[in-house]
């Protein structure tokens, strides 16, 4: 293991950081109640057990406390600011919330990472120093341990509580995330009947079967409402799975109607909504 | 351990002796489920069976829990305290670290059990904690799983630092703690030295409540006091979980055989033949096993919820009952069984005896040709449930001097029903 003077260490950085992957669908999304300072996001068919999601956080710095062999520990804590605001306390006693007490942090969250400026700063007053993140105390967002080498009281240790204290010093940001997949379909035997009704298909002698001329049809099928497709206007996707239950032959187009193709299923492209987001340099 | 006091310090109650031989038991859910009258809080936060004898009664297990409260509701005492503790030795030596003990409790949350009793009541029923036939505590110390004991390695650590600008090397020296797992694997632990839980016996706790006592590193004393400043969760650090066994019942249920003894009859001679005409019991279930699966000289019909009969068993566990049943009923008809006893050993006397099976010359069943149809009953059988209770250390300010106290942060209060 190497360490590097002043700038960033540690192999030592072990992060306790709990980032399991959290699960969402337990959550009644949709009736998330947006604060101030904090959301609450309740369970699906309660209406107060859910979780707390706090948008803004203040810092606070412990220590110096002693570890022995020549080094000091300091440790950053993030905590919301909502805890203990009006807004908040009678929000939680007229609903009797069931606070569940977690961080739904998903795992890309950026928890207590040091900023550019900080490291910067450190490597200029050639501090040595090892980090350790810790999460899970609720209703902290997380700790930064920052373990260095200075006499206790030392001129050093001064400068570095005196920097962390009036300095963005700790990124805190994270998104959560859910994947919205919508399936669209529509009925294909409708549409056939109306091409036939509009002249762009004939029936031909093989039942529940229609043909007709590539320009008889594409000229017709021009003329078909987009509401028959469940859309405000045809996209190019749906156009695509419609013409792809047509048989092209030559000059001439074919379709034989069956249960099968009653109803065609367009599976969603799935759309990204962001519920909660928070950016904060402490 | 008792508890005298005010709170309703509903305990789950735990037997030591197995088998369990009990007359009132909690169903298996899926034999009938309670869960219905009851709001979705109540719900998501207990699990719940009905009774095999009472059906005014309800058992439960709370889904989660913290430390135990002594005293009121509206004065609640936890059982924690912490510390501040200067190390005599070790690479610590001289330098303050936390102590911290406490009992966790598995009773739950006052408001909610209040609400639980409640809706029951409501309902017509009445609320009882769930009889386990075992527990098993399992606690995350500082990400570590463990059932009772970390002692984390504190020693100093020799680092080689290299400046980037002169290329200078020096050796540095830094306390560090590490726990090695089984397999050889190091893990740093910056929280903790020693982590202790005061289970009886081994792997499994009958208790209700589960003492504990922390010791943390240095640098971790400042957010132990910092926590008990502001009443934040110690998940990071401890927390813990009970799997508890539930032993459940089913309901007894009726099934219709229709026999043709003619087709039980020629199989029981092939099977038989197979054997030497002396099957041990092992092979008499065998044979009825597969009477019964195959359908073919018995057909089976269960009855179901809406009294109908119908051919497919309503899960594995009455497929199992039924066959037990069938081979109890006609096992005697079909098959004679002999016993011989092995020789008396004076003066030990043995009693032990080995049957075996032979095909019993049943002439009076195969006259007649028709089929015979009979009901019986059946039990499904016992199945273990598993039920899990989550606990948290948090919600605590004070300590250090102080007396701990319950938090007054307004989400704690609601959580601990505290005014």
């Amino acid at each position: 293991m190497k360490y590097f003077l002043g700038f960033l260490l540690v192999a030592l950085i072990s992060s306790n950081a709990l980032a399991e992957n959290i699960d969402l669908s337990d959550y009644n999304i949709e009736n998330v109640q947006n604060f101030d300072e904090f959301s609450f996001l309740p369970f699906i068919g309660s209406s107060r057990q859910g979780a707390i999601l706090y948008s803004n956080y203040e810092k606070q710095i412990l220590g110096p406390a002693t570890l022995g062999y020549g080094w000091q520990t300091i440790v950053i804590e993030l905590s919301p600011s909502a805890i203990n605001s009006s807004q908040f306390d009678d929000f939680i006693i007229d609903n009797s919330i069931i606070d569940m007490r977690v961080n739904l942090f998903p795992e890309d969250a950026t928890l207590c990472e040091l900023t550019d400026d900080a490291l910067i700063k450190f490597n200029e007053i050639n501090l040595l120093y090892t980090t350790n993140v810790l999460t899970g105390g609720y209703p902290k967002a997380c700790s930064l341990q920052i373990s260095y080498t200075a006499q206790a009281g030392s001129d050093i240790e001064n400068i570095l509580i005196d920097y962390l204290e009036n300095n963005m010093v700790l990124t805190l940001n994270y998104e959560l995330i859910i994947n919205e997949t919508v399936d669209r379909s529509f009925d294909f035997h409708n549409i056939v009947q109306d091409l036939v009704t509009l002249g762009g298909l004939q029936e031909s002698t093989a039942s529940m079967s229609y043909y007709s001329s590539i320009s008889d049809f594409t000229f017709y099928a021009r003329l078909l409402d987009p509401l028959l497709f469940n859309e405000d206007s045809i996209s190019l996707e749906t156009w695509q799975f419609f013409i792809s239950q047509f048989t092209f032959n030559d000059n001439t187009v074919f379709i034989t109607l069956s249960d099968g193709n009653q109803i065609i299923s367009i599976p969603g492209s799935g759309a990204d909504t962001t519920i909660f987001s928070i950016n904060q340099k402490l | 351990m008792k508890a005298k006091n005010n709170l309703s310090l509903a305990l789950l109650t735990v037997f030591t002796s197995s088998p369990i031989v009990l007359n009132a038991t909690p169903l298996a859910p899926e034999d009938k489920s309670v869960a219905d009258i009851f709001t979705v809080d109540i719900q998501n936060n207990f699990e719940l069976y009905a009774d095999s004898e009472d059906d005014n009664l309800i058992w439960y297990v709370p889904a989660g829990g913290s430390i135990a409260m002594l005293g009121s509701s509206s004065n609640p005492v936890p059982r924690f305290n912490a510390s501040s503790f200067v190390e005599f030795n070790g690479v610590f030596a001289g330098q303050a670290v936390a102590l911290m003990g406490g009992s966790f409790s598995t009773a739950g949350f006052a408001p909610l059990r209040e609400q639980l009793e409640q809706e029951a009541a409501a309902a017509g029923y009445t609320v009882s904690p769930a009889q386990a036939s075992s527990a098993t505590t399992k606690f995350i110390v500082s990400g570590m799983e463990t059932s009772g004991q970390v002692n984390a390695d504190c020693d100093v650590t020799e680092l080689t630092v290299t400046n980037p600008i002169t290329g200078v090397s020096q050796i540095v020296r830094l306390p560090n703690c590490t726990v090695t797992y089984d397999d050889g694997t190091v893990y740093d632990v910056d929280t903790i030295q020693r982590f202790t839980a005061l289970t009886p016996a081994g792997q499994t706790s009958v208790s209700t409540s589960i003492p504990f006592q922390v010791k943390t590193t240095p640098a971790y004393a400042l957010t132990v006091a910092n926590n008990l400043a502001v009443g934040a969760n110690f998940d990071d650090v401890l927390s813990a979980v009970v799997d508890w066994e539930i032993p459940t019942t089913s309901i007894t249920r009726t099934a219709r055989l229709t026999i043709d003894y003619r087709s039980v009859f020629e199989k029981a001679t092939t099977f038989s033949a197979i054997h030497d005409w002396a099957c041990v019991d092992v092979e008499i279930a065998t044979f009825f096993q597969r009477l019964v699966r195959d359908g073919d000289g018995i057909t089976v019909e269960y009855l179901n919820d809406d009294n109908q009969w119908v051919l497919d068993a309503p899960n594995d566990a009455d497929f199992i009952g039924v066959i037990n049943e069938v081979e109890e009923e006609l096992r005697d008809e079909i098959f004679a069984e002999m016993q011989s006893y092995t020789e008396p050993n004076l003066p030990n006397v043995s009693r032990e005896t080995n049957s075996f099976f032979t095909l019993r010359a049943n002439y009076e069943k195969l006259i007649f040709e028709a089929n015979e149809t009979r009901i019986i009953n059946y039990n499904p059988g016992n199945a273990i449930k598993t039920a899990r209770t989550d606990m948290f250390l948090g919600c605590l300010t004070g300590g250090f001097g102080t007396p701990v106290v319950a938090s007054s942060a307004s989400n704690c209060k609601t959580l601990f029903g505290i005014e």
